[in-house]
């Protein structure tokens, strides 16, 4: 079973690899900020699974934090992109 | 090769690829949305070492807002990095080399002095025998279902011919008797309030037991942490070094006020706003989230000193939900709810009531931060009480000057439309 | 964590003779016991098809969002694959019993957890989309177009 979570940690990871890849190349700015967002779910999903990897679930209070988070970031940069302003 | 340095070396590969990328991008939007990635790939790492405390700052902080007051700063700066001096439309960089050999050498200094440091996870490294055993003594965990002190973990006994420092040892072979001056001088007092005899006010081994045959009140060693805190880094954090989250918390306090002497004008026209309100979904959504992310916010402060969390992680999380709403309905909508004093006011009460839990225990006798005195007939529960008041002064104080140094930076200047 | 210690002392050398002190072989843990409850057994192997599919519905998403040729098709590889990939393996590890905990013992999940769990899959399946939909309400409304065969890639 641990090996199970390994195995999905590191699928998971790769992922992450990717998305970074994406972030980083653009080349428009709706890119970088999907490939944000993407990464928040990811890093939520990661969390947990690390969580279980290390046999430790008080994580997910970690989770829930992330989840929330992310979405708030991504408002407040599309905010700035359409509006020019945060006020 | 096991699986925490396996991941750990990838997620490390992940955050220098996005600081090579923040440094080579020109658009210092695009920086500020890597650096927030920067800071969710960091709290991976954090959460792969179990420093579970360090990493929900991290997610709070780093992921969240200070994206949002980085976006704040572009408001008031340009959007794109000017080119340096003397560079034309080519791409090519010039290599400066003075810089790069200043670079390299700091860096190797950095890594030699990481060669003296104890491996992760070593089990003979200091920490692992100075303090910490001490208090994962104290520490009150759930084992099973049942609540009580974290045992030694199975497998971990001390062999018979090493040294240990006598309080390590006992906590192996399980009859410890302290010599701390504060732990005797507990233990006398409780002899002479109840008549037990001292060494069944040491008996540590059963807080359960005790707790009926005292009629409620607890037994065990009175040393600085004084109780029932299983979060042990938040027992560090408000007792161990309570003076140092005090003067953070006061240098947070003074973030927001530098901020609002630098940047707060009296203007009397109406700056206009922007809102998303237009957007059906989005505004729906967040008015369905914000009261959920005001509970948790809430539930992380008082819950610092039993799970993760406290009362920086909290403030910022509460802090966000008011910038959610301020993002979707415009700045005044907030400042309706949120007035100007009203904020001001709190920024200062948060580090008043942190003092405050300093001055009264000073006046109940003991030093300053002494949370022992708080509760005179169990010291031991003084501890939780004096964190949790502790823990809120510094929520208020955060939460208030997140939202302050929000409304500065969002505000626009009147010359820049 | 007993053979984490052993293998850090063997390996590194003297320093480390302290770490075998408290690493007794008499005091290891006991392998953790074979599950023989049947209904352990189905929900555990539901788990691990769960967890699979959901691994590899996040990995595909990720490969498309790097792969695919304009924003617009990345939103579908981003958006619809991520909700149900953190749905899947949300629901798989909510099935799991027991987790082996630091010091090898199982640890049997709390009711608790399992709610916690299913909260994050609740919020993610929320806020996911709708920020989705966010980003590309404003792409739409910024006049960015998709592309089309024969268009060249798309730059800032």
């Amino acid at each position: 079973m641990h090996t199970v979570y390994l195995l999905i940690t590191l699928a998971l990871l790769v992922g992450l690899l990717l998305i970074l890849i994406r972030a980083v190349q653009g080349p428009t700015v709706y890119d970088r900020i999907l490939a944000v967002n993407a990464m928040g779910t990811k890093t939520v999903i990661l969390v947990t699974m690390l969580g279980y990897v290390s046999g430790r679930w008080e994580f997910i209070d970690m989770a829930i934090v992330y989840a929330l988070i992310s979405f708030i970031t991504t408002i407040a940069i599309l905010k700035y992109i359409e509006k020019g302003r945060l006020d | 090769m096991n699986e925490v340095l396996l991941i750990d070396s990838f997620l490390l590969l992940l955050v220098t690829i996005t600081a090579v990328a923040v440094v080579q991008t020109r658009s210092l939007y695009a920086a500020a949305m890597l650096s927030g990635i920067y800071s969710l790939l960091m709290a991976l790492v954090w959460v792969n070492m179990h420093s579970m405390d360090v990493a929900f700052t991290e997610a709070a902080v780093g992921g969240g807002i200070s994206t949002i007051l980085l976006l704040g700063t572009l408001v008031h700066t340009a959007r794109d990095e000017k080119p340096p001096k003397g560079e034309r439309k080519r791409r090519r960089r010039r290599v400066r080399w003075g810089a790069l050999v200043v670079t390299f050498a700091t860096g190797a200094a950095l890594v030699y002095g990481t060669l003296d440091m104890p491996r992760f996870g070593d089990p003979s490294a200091p920490i692992h025998h100075h303090r910490v055993p001490e208090m994962m003594n104290q520490t009150v965990a759930f084992t099973g279902h049942v609540p009580g002190k974290q045992p030694v973990p199975p497998g971990w006994t001390a062999r018979a011919d090493l040294q240990l420092p006598p309080d390590l040892q006992a906590r192996f072979t399980g009859n410890r008797i302290s010599q701390l001056p504060i732990e005797l001088a507990y233990a006398k007092k409780k002899e002479l309030e109840e008549g037990h005899a001292p060494a069944a006010a040491h008996d540590e081994g059963g807080h359960g037991e005790d707790a009926g045959e005292h009629g409620g009140a607890h037994a065990h060693p009175a040393d600085d942490f004084n109780g029932h805190v299983p979060n042990t880094v938040t027992s560090l954090l408000a007792a161990y070094r309570g003076y140092d989250t005090m003067f953070e918390t006061a240098v947070i306090f003074t973030a927001g006020m530098s901020l609002i002497l630098l940047l707060r004008r009296r203007r009397e026209d109406d700056q206009g706003h922007a809102t998303l309100e237009d957007q059906v979904i989005l505004r729906v959504m967040c008015k369905l989230f914000i009261p959920f992310i005001l509970i948790f916010g809430l539930y992380v402060i008082s819950h610092g000193e039993i799970g993760p969390g406290g009362g920086f992680q909290g403030g910022v999380i509460l802090a966000t939900a008011f910038i959610l709403y301020a993002l979707i309905f415009g700045r005044p909508a907030l400042q309706k709810i949120t007035p100007q004093w009203l904020t001001d006011a709190l920024m200062a009460v948060g580090v008043l009531i942190y003092a405050g839990v300093g001055v009264t225990t000073m006046l109940l006798g003991g030093k300053f931060l002494d949370y022992a005195r708080l509760n005179p007939l169990s010291p031991g529960d003084g501890g939780p009480l004096g964190m949790t008041l502790v823990e809120w002064g510094v929520g208020i104080t955060v939460c208030t000057t997140m939202i302050t140094i929000f409304n500065q930076l969002a505000e626009r200047e009147s010359g820049s439309d | 964590m007993s053979t984490l210690a052993t293998t850090l002392a063997s390996s590194v050398g003297p320093k480390l003779a302290l770490a075998l002190a408290y690493a007794n072989p008499a005091h290891a843990p006991a392998p953790a016991a074979a599950a023989t409850d049947w209904l352990t057994l189905v929900s555990t192997y539901a788990a691990i098809v769960l967890l699979a599919v959901g691994a590899f519905i996040s990995l595909s998403g990720s490969l498309g969002l790097v792969r695919f040729p304009d924003f617009y098709a990345r939103l579908h590889t981003a958006g619809k694959t991520d909700s149900l990939a953190q749905l899947c393996i949300f629901g798989g590890l909510a099935l799991i019993a027991a987790v082996p905990g630091p010091d090898g013992t199982l640890r049997d999940v709390d009711t608790l957890v399992r709610i916690k769990l299913i909260m994050v899959a609740l919020i993610l399946f929320f806020t996911a989309p709708t920020a989705t939909h966010a980003i590309t309400k404003a792409a739409q409304l910024d006049g960015l177009k998709p592309w089309e065969k024969g268009d060249e890639e798309p730059h800032e």
